[in-house]
């Protein structure tokens, strides 16, 4: 079983278990290794942190399919947990939607969700977001399902309906996406405790996502109440990306001020463990392993 | 039964591929840097270019692809993460060079010690995902160093778990006296239009037959255009 056969199967069993998978978006690969190394469940590769990493821009339509697949591919090749992706509105019409559940599924993702913004779209949790007509997300599930080359590769509909017009309508809209073949839903930005209730209750069997933004439209709430309301994905977008970008300011501010960064040590991964952390052991045996005196020898028996 | 492999660096060349009878196909880094950079020196390549090319050509076809491992980008430690690079970008055979890296396109091209190449090919195996990827080891030693040692390295080459050698380079002598030498190893040689489909040989490895033809009918196609010194001078 290659690396993404796992992968994918891994996730499934996770999505439909009674589990609530705990899935932090990585700004980039590194990220990514440190979540998993902390303790996620999951990783996502999503917008808003690939649009500050990449471009250092707001998540407003700006990463393009090319820019968002390659800060996938890195962080799957990264990580040995299962990293689900964040495919927008499928970028483009259903031919774009065909290449970008390929190529997600070529690079060794669980799984991608696909939303029904109009483009160029907005983080949920911004204002002034608008949306396709319903069927124009129920035709990409469609695509998207008949285009993916394994079962176990996850499609997730999403719908921003909620803010344009009601959450009636947004749990309407996921019903028909669900129809159309989505193995998950996410609504995004419920308001409150019991709106995300009747998100359960419309979906008591289907598995769900919450998205947890530190001053988002959602109240933060814990991991273990979510998986009391039911939900089985809880997802982090923002938190490392404000955490990384609030450290780095505060060091370099440190550093412009006092001339040095000694002062800020205690607050940084040390060279050596830094470089434990990033495999440097491994790379130097991989390296001993084919050095030329082993080789040699073993030319030696290979000529006898 | 002998195989033929015909070679692509283009999408354009790969459609005219994608439904023929060939055993599989041949993304050469010659022909991908041409694509890619405008010059046909593979050398110039980096990896992660011609991976991200290998990845799009996967997409567009069901044959096996064979990538250019070249001599690795590097040392057997860059081959090791190159190979698993490449595997995951869809390759299902990876062709591994002699050559001291980087691996330019040139007629008799410098190679590298046979502990390097030894390495480079343990490390290609060990990197393997999936048991079904094929290592092919590539000899383009046999304008420098000649047949004796040609001969030698097909000896060692062939008791590694590798699933075949090429050879490149080579004058039809010397090709039958490689073919005439005993291994149980299939034998692959590059191919070139007038080469006789000799005994011995598995299977062929065109270089870049079908791309060198397609820029001939460009140039032939491009006086046929209304292109004049006045038309240059207007811009």
């Amino acid at each position: 079983m290659t690396k993404a056969d796992l992968m994918r199967q891994t996730f499934k069993n996770m999505v439909f278990s009674d589990q609530i998978i705990r899935m932090l978006v990585a700004p980039d690969a590194l990220g990514a290794k440190v979540a998993q190394h902390a303790g996620a469940d999951a990783i996502f590769a999503a917008g808003y942190a690939t649009s500050a990493a990449n471009l250092a821009m707001p998540d407003r339509g700006l990463a393009d399919f090319g820019e968002m697949l390659e800060k996938c591919r890195q962080i799957v090749n990264a990580t040995t947990v299962p990293v689900f992706a964040d495919a927008d509105t499928g970028y483009g019409d259903l031919a774009n939607v065909r290449r970008t559940v390929q190529s997600y599924e070529q690079i060794g993702a669980a799984g991608l969700f696909l939303e029904d913004q109009t483009w160029p779209k907005r983080c949920g949790h911004m204002d002034n977001k608008s949306v396709e007509p319903t069927e124009v997300l129920e035709a990409k599930i469609r695509t998207a399902k008949a285009a993916r080359n394994h079962d176990d590769f996850l499609i997730m509909s999403r719908t921003d309906a909620r803010a344009v017009y009601d959450l009636d309508e947004a749990i309407a809209r996921s019903k028909r996406y669900q129809a159309a073949g989505a193995d998950m839903v996410f609504i995004e930005a419920p308001r409150n405790l019991d709106e995300l209730t009747k998100i359960h209750e419309a979906f008591p069997d289907t598995p769900l996502m919450a998205n947890m933004i530190e001053g988002g439209k959602t109240p933060l709430t814990d991991t273990e109440k979510l998986r009391d309301l039911g939900f089985r994905i809880v997802v982090y977008p923002t938190a490392m990306t404000y955490a990384r970008a609030f450290t780095d300011e505060q060091l370099v501010e440190t550093l412009i001020q006092t001339g040095s960064t000694k002062s800020y040590e205690d607050r940084m991964i040390t060279f050596d463990k830094f470089n434990r952390f990033v495999g440097l052991d491994q790379v130097n045996a991989r390296e001993a392993q084919y050095d030329a005196k082993n080789m040699q020898a073993e030319l030696a028996t290979l000529k006898s | 039964m002998t195989h033929f492999y015909p070679a692509f660096g283009s999408g354009l060349t790969l459609h005219q591929l994608h439904d023929s009878s060939a055993t599989g196909l041949f993304l050469s880094g010659s022909l991908t840097a041409e694509t890619l950079l405008g010059i046909r020196d593979a050398g110039l390549l980096a990896a992660s270019e011609y991976a991200a090319h290998l990845r799009r050509m996967r997409l567009q076809t069901n044959l096996p692809l064979i990538a250019d491992l070249q001599s690795g980008f590097g040392n057997p430690m860059n081959t090791y993460y190159t190979a698993q690079e490449f595997e995951r970008s869809g390759a299902n055979i990876l062709l591994i060079s002699d050559q001291k890296s980087p691996a330019h396109t040139q007629g008799a091209p410098a190679i590298t010690s046979d502990a390097d190449f030894l390495g480079k090919i343990h490390a290609a195996l060990d990197a393997r995902d999936n048991p079904d990827t094929q290592i092919w080891g590539l000899m383009e030693s046999l304008p420098t160093q000649g047949i004796e040692s040609a001969c030698d390295k097909l000896n060692w080459l062939d008791r590694l778990p590798i699933s075949a050698i090429a050879i490149a380079h080579w004058t039809l002598p010397q090709l039958q006296a490689l073919a005439n030498t005993p291994h149980h190893k299939p034998l692959i040689a590059t191919w070139r239009f007038d080469t006789p489909l000799i005994d011995g040989i598995d299977g062929w490895l065109d270089t870049g037959y079908l791309e060198d033809h397609a820029a001939l009918n460009i140039r032939e196609t491009l006086n046929t255009m209304p292109l004049t010194a006045t038309s240059k001078e207007a811009f």
